[in-house]
């Protein structure tokens, strides 16, 4: 669907030269709902130009629909254009114009007749959940509803990608939410390819099927949403799930830690998918015989499947403690040592 | 005021109108592509074009930064040649225009580049042509800061009409100047005063009101 190959993209600064796309390869499939994500100056909303070229990367082609959109020009380009919906994070309507007018404007420069522009954008008010405010002008709007008449627009040509840079990031964490599931509705309903820039991970927890990390213009992380979050690999990822999933022990715990024995351990272990459900506690001190105090607990559930991760302090003798880790490792669950606490420590606390 | 001069005031009053209405009509008609063309011909605009944009950036300039008294008399081989006669009002539309065309340029060029550059690109990505972003975009667009700009030429050429007697032009001005000021006639010179204050206001209220009507930005 669209095939990113080995892009860079050089802008002329003030301080000369800048690489701001240092090599990017992707490829994103049909009717997917993919997320890129990075801090801000990452190079994501450069790179989601290319798609649209609206931006020409430096060296290397972007093909969409079997087109390569980077080297096209003039009539070709703009024909290809209107097979790409964007939608913005300014909403970017004519503020001189109604909400019907401004979902027509597409139309309108394809030359399509009156009539089949009032066919066309009736039913996408209605997809959106704005017939009732056809005649209103943008300033008459909340941002959501701002947002709704930008996915109304985007849709007005039928293209079969979307591509949406930051549509989320001026809008209320509720706001946030309905225009989410409104994309996620959209990519159902209409088989579209939504591309979706952000620097919030939980929009990308919340829709995405994959995701790319981008990080100083360098893809450093590519995967499944629920990979990516439950084991990232590159440091940006790293911080990007820790500002959602809240995972790390409490400051109280982490105080008392000894990097090594004596004392008893304190273990993190991580449950990922189905075997999330095992009962694995329950089982240390029934069949191990090992006490099990939890200090610190958190389940999330990423593109409908659990992710959690538990924190307890294991009381027994040695080797029931190894069997313990070893009957733990058995069930397939990720298991680390985090330290020991001492007797004496966890008196004075 | 005898009847005679109630009938000098309004024929004077007419030639303003026309001449006014003439000129404003020519400076909006080019004066609003020159604004265009000097948006969109700007580095990393819709049409970039250094050579085109500095050589109508400067022309404009010249225009306006002539005294409209030495550029009523300059160009008169010009306007001889545009309307056949170097004297009457036909003869002052010609100076009136051409000072109005690069007058209404600048300030159609201020109100586009006010258009918020997101509403370019996202034309661009539907796919519009630079002509469509001009008439579909950008114009409507700044529509109500244009007719602002609008209302400031008919202001100033009323003002520029003023001088028009000086080849024999006519209008208020002039009617003001030979009878108020050459022929001690203080109550024309009056008369024709409140005669303009009175159409620099019913031209600025419209103005206003079609601004305010336009903009829906604000609606009220
Ligand atoms: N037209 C341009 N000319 C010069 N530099 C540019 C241009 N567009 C972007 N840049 C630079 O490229 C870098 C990446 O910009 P980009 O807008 O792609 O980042 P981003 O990841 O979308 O950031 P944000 O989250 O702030 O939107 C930035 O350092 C920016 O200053
Ligand atoms: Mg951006």
């Amino acid at each position: 669907m669209i095939e990113i190959q080995s892009i860079t993209k050089v802008f002329d600064g003030p301080k000369g030269p800048a690489t701001v796309l240092k090599g990017i390869s992707l490829s994103i499939g049909r009717g997917e709902i993919f997320g890129i994500i990075g801090r801000s100056g990452a190079g994501k909303s450069t790179l989601v130009r290319c798609i649209n070229a609206l931006e020409r990367p430096t060296s290397g082609r972007v093909v969409v629909n079997g087109v390569t959109v980077s080297e096209l020009t003039g009539a070709d380009l703009r024909a290809a254009r209107r097979d790409i919906g964007m939608i913005f994070q300014h909403f970017n309507l004519l503020s001189s114009r109604t909400v019907f007018d401004n979902v027509a404007l597409p139309l309108e420069l394809a030359g399509k007749p009156k009539a089949e522009i009032e066919q066309t954008v009736l039913p996408l008010l209605d997809l959106v959940g704005l017939s009732g405010k056809r005649d209103q002008y943008p300033s008459q709007l909340s941002g959501g509803q701002k947002q709704r008449v930008g996915i109304a627009r985007a849709l007005s040509l039928k293209p079969n990608v979307l591509l949406c840079d930051e549509a989320t990031s001026a809008l209320d964490p509720e706001t946030t939410t309905s225009i989410l599931a409104l994309l996620k509705d959209i990519n159902a309903k209409l088989g579209l390819t939504i591309v979706l820039i952000t620097h919030e991970m939980n929009v990308i927890k919340e829709i995405c099927d994959r995701v790319a990390v981008l990080d100083h213009g360098n893809l450093v992380e590519l995967g499944s949403v629920f990979d990516v979050f439950s084991d990232p690999k590159a440091e940006v990822s790293q911080s990007f799930v820790r500002d959602v999933l809240n995972h790390d022990l409490p400051s109280e715990v982490m105080r008392r830690l000894r990097p090594t024995a004596p004392g008893n351990p304190v273990i993190r272990i991580t449950f990922t998918g189905p075997s999330a459900n095992t009962p694995v506690i329950a089982e240390l001190i029934r069949d191990v015989g090992v006490g099990v105090n939890i200090l610190h607990g958190h389940i999330d559930y990423i593109q409908g499947q659990p992710y959690g991760t538990l924190a307890a302090e294991l009381d027994g003798p040695a080797d029931a403690i190894e069997q313990a880790l070893a009957h733990i490792r058995a069930k397939l669950l990720k298991v680390e040592v985090l330290g020991h606490v001492a007797d004496d420590d966890r008196a004075a606390a | 005021m005898s009847p005679m001069m109630i009938e000098l005031l309004l024929d004077a009053f007419i030639e303003t109108l026309i001449m006014v209405g003439v000129s404003g009509v020519i400076g909006a008609g080019l004066g609003i592509p020159l604004g265009v063309l000097l948006v969109a011909t700007g580095p990393k605009h819709i049409l970039p074009n250094k050579a085109v944009n500095k050589i109508v950036g400067t022309v404009a300039n010249i225009i306006r930064s002539t005294p409209f008294i030495i550029l009523l008399v300059a160009i008169i081989p010009f306007t001889r040649f545009v309307v056949g006669t170097s004297i009457g009002t036909p003869a002052a539309i010609v100076p009136l225009s051409l000072i109005a065309i690069p007058f209404v340029g600048r300030l159609v060029e201020s109100s586009i580049r006010e258009v918020d550059a997101g509403l370019i690109e996202a034309a661009q990505a539907m796919g519009a042509t630079p002509f469509q972003i001009v008439v579909k975009v950008l114009l409507p667009e700044a529509m109500p800061s244009i007719i602002a700009g609008l209302t400031i030429t008919v202001v100033s050429l009323i003002n520029y009409s003023a001088m028009a007697g000086a080849v024999g032009g006519g209008g208020l001005g002039d009617l003001g100047i030979r009878y108020g000021y050459q022929r001690f006639q203080p109550e024309v010179m009056a008369a024709v005063i409140v005669i303009l204050i009175i159409l620099v206001q019913a031209v600025q209220t419209t103005g206003d009101w079609l601004a305010v009507k336009l903009n829906k930005r604000k609606i009220q």
